[in-house]
């Protein structure tokens, strides 16, 4: 009985699977607040032009770097496990797999795209890059390829988390990234804030403004800036975990997938799972891809899909996107990766063809299968990736009741041992599930009645 | 509201646990624009927002923050303005 599949070095995938040359219908592109689409150079200040390249490519495939496949190496390929005791547990005739992102240094699938986005701004002369960080998972898995490359990483942590989570913060140290709190006497952002609220504890948006200016204003132009989702290219690097997979169901005797699982936040972690399946999808495999999301912020079960601001003050550039409105304010749940309230193109064009087809899930649903799965295959997961085991379940229970040996695999995205107290309010009985009803979703769209309407290319295959 | 400053409560955009003063003051001393979001099930944040702004101000309080990569082009231009 086989648990484990492993691929040989040899045999991992040398190419990234770009799905943006094979969707059947055409992305729509991003607009300016002057309704013009947005250039690719406009991004330029802060990332470098071969990764912008790759954000705007159109190419079936792109070949991974030698030296990159060199440091995946590392922890690639990951394994693809067989759940054959959480199988056993909810005595379903399904076949669950789930590809293990926890295995890597950083103990996510962050790092698949942190490794390549540093190898191109170093090919590119960049000596430095910037982020920001809240708890650090992004940060850290950033330094972790910064310090395996040779570049500095300066990475900005919101003050109180630099003060409060000092574990991520040790690990950026360790790898030796240059953590900082911000706001910092570094940038004007930060003095600016500093000098008006010298006792600030900091924010995500301060922290963020930092990192670019610290990019944006090097005037050596050797510093860029990195980010670890919602991109093009980031869900590109990512497609390595749905490519490995498939070869491993192969090496495994599996013929055919029916379900493919992945919780979806800014897009990334689902992308890499399901690209690859998607190409067999549109080559005309009979496969369920599923994202999954939480019920209180549903923007794939239920938003429409429109051109919307990313902000109340319609300042930023109307993008494509399947959205409940730049207002929406959805309710309380422990999974922050999962809470932008619009998806990435990509898979927001996947959804529209019918290629994809969402699930929501309420968080009380998603801890109790994270606690089934710690409890069954031993691993604790994150709260993100619960939403993936949830849906999981859910298939593997349908499937008994069908009575059919339908062959699951979704994406174990990541480990919760630096996230337990979000296990602790489930026990301790704190959490609470809220369904958006559709009244609340019409008077959030209410608003958007007159923002342009994006053209829905549907082919009508799926 | 003071009173309840120790409280924590996970924060979902920074990954762990703050205290409620850290959501009622961190955005430049305004409260955060989730502080509802989060804490409406625990404390009465609803009638704190409501006896200490007005109605416009709630609105800008709880304006969501911009995705990522729409925010770029406008943080790029505000670092070149500094």
């Amino acid at each position: 009985m086989v648990t484990r599949v492993v691929l040989t070095e040899d045999e991992m995938p040398r190419q990234w699977y770009n799905l943006a040359a094979d969707l059947p219908s055409p992305m729509q592109p991003p607009l300016g607040p002057d309704g013009k689409p947005l250039s690719p150079e406009m991004l330029a200040p802060v990332f470098p032009m071969n990764l912008i390249e790759q954000e705007v490519s159109q190419e079936r495939w792109i070949d991974i770097p030698r030296e990159v496949l060199e440091i995946l190496f590392r922890w690639r390929p990951s394994p693809l496990h067989r759940a054959h005791a959480l199988e056993k547990y909810l005595g379903t005739p399904a076949r669950i797999y789930y590809k293990n992102e926890s295995v890597s240094p950083a103990g996510s699938h962050k790092p698949n795209t942190a490794v390549p986005q540093a190898w191109y701004n170093k090919e590119f002369g960049i000596k430095k890059l910037t982020t920001e960080t809240g708890a650090g998972q992004w940060g850290s898995a950033l330094s972790f390829a910064c310090a395996l490359l040779g570049l500095e990483c300066k990475v900005f942590m919101v003050r109180i988390s630099f003060e409060q989570k000092p574990y991520r913060k040790m690990m950026m140290q360790a790898w030796g990234g240059e953590c900082i709190p911000s706001p910092s006497t570094e940038t004007n952002a930060g003095r600016e804030v500093l000098k008006l609220h010298p006792d600030t504890p900091g924010s995500l948006g301060i922290a963020i403004s930092e990192a670019v200016e610290a990019a944006v204003t090097d005037t050596t132009g050797q510093t860029r800036y990195a980010l670890g989702s919602v991109l093009n290219h980031v869900m590109l690097h990512q497609t390595i975990i749905g490519l490995e997979a498939k070869k491993q169901l192969e090496k495994i005797g599996e013929k055919k997938v029916d379900v493919v699982i992945g919780c979806a936040g800014g897009g990334s972690n689902f992308a890499g799972i399901a690209f690859p399946f998607t190409a067999d999808k549109i080559n005309g495999a009979q496969i369920e891809i599923i994202p999954v999301e939480p019920t209180s912020c549903p923007t794939l079960t239920k938003a429409p899909f429109i051109y919307d601001h990313g902000d109340v003050a319609k300042l930023t550039p109307l993008l494509p996107m399947y959205s409940l409105g730049h207002s929406f304010i959805p309710e309380a749940i422990h999974a922050g990766g999962l809470r932008y309230h619009g998806m990435a193109p990509l898979v927001s064009q996947a959804v529209v063809e019918g290629l994809h087809t969402p699930m929501a899930i309420p968080q009380l649903e998603c801890f109790r299968a994270a606690v089934d799965f710690a409890r069954t295959e031993g691993i604790i997961i994150a709260p993100e990736t619960s939403h993936a085991v949830a849906a999981a379940i859910r298939k593997a229970k349908q499937a008994k009741e069908e009575g059919k040996e339908k062959v699951i695999i979704f994406n174990l995205s990541g480990h919760g041992l630096l996230d337990l107290n979000g296990y602790d309010s489930y026990f301790q009985g704190k959490l609470s599930d809220h369904e958006l009803h559709q009244d609340e979703v019409d008077a959030a769209l209410a608003e958007l009645k007159s923002l342009p309407k994006p053209a829905i290319n549907r082919t009508g295959k799926w | 509201m003071e009173k309840f400053d120790r409280e924590e409560g996970y924060c979902r955009m920074l990954g762990h646990y703050v205290p409620f003063n850290y959501c009622r003051t961190m955005k430049d001393g305004v409260p955060c624009h989730r502080i509802l979001d989060c804490w409406f099930e625990k404390l009465p944040v609803k009638e704190y927002l409501q006896e200490n702004y007005t109605d416009e101000e709630i609105a800008q309080i709880l304006e969501p923050p911009r995705p990522k990569l729409a925010s770029l082009i406008d943080l790029i231009e505000k670092a070149k303005n500094r």
